[in-house]
């Protein structure tokens, strides 16, 4: 029971590092009509940008690599953004090719990783070493630090959202482009820094899994899967929605992991996401996915 | 006019223009919108499929023994057969699977299973490979095809990816865990074992199966389905009003190529003698993307020509093993950037321009009238 409970635990903390994430996938969707898939290899970025500076060459403290990282993938998505999806804003088949351009992006990316730090796997050191007893479970501090740092994360997203005018902004263009460029939004510089903040926060879940998970140039896809079945659980573009998706999920990986193996994970969550499509189509909270 | 222009373009509203003209009942047109297209015709389709072929046929001839370059071809056509299969759900049904390689996988290891687990003779595999490919792609159609276009290249990704760790936890039922299936009996003609020291009879066979691949996807495409998904991807609502059903010709067209895929996976199993979940790898998946996207997505035969380029470049890129996929990762962003019809688009604009500098006039640019054009509160949507 008490190994349930610890297990349970640390499904909770990745289900909120697992929001990171996804919010971050779900909002290039829901704002800015982007699916993302280099968004594993963002990841993958955010982690080795982290081992450089934290492990590699610099040795700085964790502090100062979020301080260094979280801009500079926030100037990388806005740099992507422009160079790369907003050219093909004109074109009719808008979806297909920027799904063909950041698949492009995200084997480019990937093999720059492989070719610059080479294919042996890398780790974070964890954050803060040792573990404490409350109330006769033992929970490592590295599981508390990752809880706190992505809860602080997520409200202030949230908070962004809700009160910046910039969020404002970000939620009228997910509502209507259209209106939203009535009233004097500048469309492109929402996509732009919509981009950029989920950049941001895949960044910052790479940073955060790293010393769970072994760094791999390849690593990403596996996140960018996971990513994409807690957007579609669900619902694309629902923030809510991928909340409520990314605890259950991170939930079932503890238990899944726990009892049967890492291996068993995926098609376990695959099973979940077949069985929640076919009660809701459109995910939990999905609004229209469903063609008329 | 008094025929409904089969060109490219925009045909949905030509199509909507030869209804009108049937209300008006003045020249009745030559064909009814959804009736066959000339299938046998000769076009540029056909004639570029024929050539290749026959080259392909007699090329042996001038290769001779040179086991190296046949090798190549074979793995050419087996890719090549691939992506004009994934291309009719690309580029013709508008349907953005990313699972394609799954089918190929599983068709490969249907056959592998049959011959090395279950002992029945490989040739079998074909069939059953085919079968695999068409039912897996029918069964994961059918919830995905429900819904919208993106959700499709989402959910297939997922089972893509899903597929490599089930092959792997799968060792109970015989797919070999990590390692795969290994060594996989080559196929038999009269009583002899086909090795890998001989190519030819490798190579004719991987000529028939490409053939098939090529003859199907052909006759798909310049069929009553190719030309309802032409008129589904210009005017929806008119197709559907012609009592078209986007998901009963999609999930057709998704077991068509599954099948085709399955049944190059069949092969492929025997003639490398080794399947394994490293199938499933980025490589394999970049490798066919590429090759869709040199050749030109929607452009039959174009993928197939793809497929062709990217192994022999490939194989000429072989010393920079580590910077062969960072180059076609830049690649495929490249020439979504600047080429997006790839190698057949670049040839139609050709045409165009060699058609315009001989009859000396400049026609009108090509746009549809529901186009935005450069309105940029439309580009959002």
């Amino acid at each position: 029971m008490r190994e349930f409970a610890e297990v349970l635990i640390s499904g909770l903390t990745i289900g909120i590092v697992y929001f990171l994430v996804a919010v971050g996938f779900t909002l290039c969707y829901g704002v800015g009509r982007v699916l993302n898939y280099s968004y594993g290899s963002f990841f993958t970025w955010g982690a080795y940008l982290a081992w450089v500076l934290a492990v590699g060459y610099a040795g700085l403290n964790y502090f100062l690599v979020f301080l260094i990282v979280l801009p500079v993938m926030f100037l990388f998505g806005v740099m992507v953004d422009q160079v790369l999806i907003r050219p093909l804003r004109r074109r009719p088949e808008f979806d297909f090719s920027v799904l063909l351009v950041t698949l492009g992006l995200a084997v480019f990316l990937d093999n720059l990783v492989l070719v610059i730090f080479g294919a042996r796997t890398k780790s974070l050191p964890e954050f803060l070493e040792g573990s404490v007893k409350i109330g006769g479970f033992t929970v490592s501090w590295q599981l508390i630090a990752m809880f706190l740092f992505a809860l602080v994360v997520a409200v202030l997203l949230f908070a962004f959202m809700a009160k910046t005018r910039t969020g404002m902004s970000m939620r009228a263009v997910a509502q209507d482009p259209v209106g939203a460029r009535i009233v004097g939004i500048p469309l492109f510089r929402v996509y732009a820094v919509t981009f950029g903040i989920s950049t941001m926060l895949c960044g910052a879940g790479g940073i955060l899994l790293a010393p769970r998970f072994f760094m791999t140039p390849l690593g990403g896809w596996t996140f960018l899967v996971k990513a994409l079945i807690i957007v579609i659980a669900g619902g694309l573009g629902s923030i809510r929605g991928t909340l409520y998706a990314s605890f259950i999920l991170g939930v079932l990986e503890a238990i899944v992991g726990w009892q049967l193996g890492l291996l068993w994970v995926m098609p376990f969550w695959f099973l979940v996401l077949f069985l929640i499509l076919l009660v809701r189509p459109a995910g939990l909270f999905g609004a229209v996915a469903r063609k008329g | 006019m008094s025929e409904i222009p089969r060109g490219s373009g925009t045909r949905g509203r030509d199509l909507v223009d030869g209804f009108a003209r049937l209300a008006e009942r003045r020249t009745p047109p030559a064909r009814l919108p959804g009736d066959r297209p000339p299938a046998l015709a000769l076009n540029r389709q056909s004639g570029m499929t024929i050539g290749l072929v026959v080259v392909l046929a007699l090329l042996p001839l001038a290769i001779g023994d040179n086991n190296y370059t046949m090798r190549l071809l074979v793995v050419s056509m087996i890719w090549g057969g691939v992506a004009v299969a994934w291309d009719l759900l690309l580029g013709y049904a508008g349907v953005f699977n990313l699972g394609q390689v799954g089918f190929f996988a599983l068709g490969a290891y249907a056959s592998a299973m049959l011959s090395e687990n279950a002992g029945l003779n490989p040739w079998w595999g074909l069939p059953v490979g085919a079968m695999t490919g068409a039912v897996v792609a029918v069964l994961l159609g059918l919830p995905s095809l429900r819904l919208a276009g993106i959700y499709v290249a989402l959910l297939t990704l997922a089972f893509y990816e899903v597929l490599a760790p089930l092959l792997t936890v799968g060792q109970a039922i015989g797919t070999g865990g990590k390692r795969g299936i290994s060594p996989i009996s080559p196929y038999s003609i009269a009583g002899h074992e086909l090795t890998s020291a001989q190519q030819v009879p490798w190579y004719y066979l991987a000529l028939g199966l490409f053939v098939l691949c090529l003859v199907v996807s052909y006759f798909a495409i310049n069929s009553r389905f190719g030309t309802s998904f032409i008129a589904l991807h210009d005017s929806e609502a008119f197709a559907q009003s012609l009592g078209i059903s986007r998901y009963r010709v999609s999930l057709l067209i998704v077991g068509v190529s599954g099948a085709l895929t399955g049944l190059m996976g069949a092969f492929y199993a025997h003639y490398t003698g080794v399947v394994s979940p490293r199938i499933l790898g980025l490589e394999v998946f970049i490798y066919l993307v590429i090759m869709v996207l040199l050749g030109g997505i929607g452009k039959f035969p174009g993928p197939a020509i793809g497929a062709f380029i990217i192994i022999f470049v490939s194989d000429f890129l072989r010393a920079f093993e580590r910077w062969r996929l960072l180059i076609f990762g830049a690649l495929v962003i490249i020439i979504v950037m600047v080429a997006p019809r790839g190698l057949m688009g670049a040839l139609d604009s050709a045409q165009t321009w060699w058609r315009r500098r001989r009859s000396g006039h400049t026609p009108p640019p090509h746009r549809p009238k529901d186009d935005p054009g450069s309105d940029e509160v439309m580009e959002a949507s």
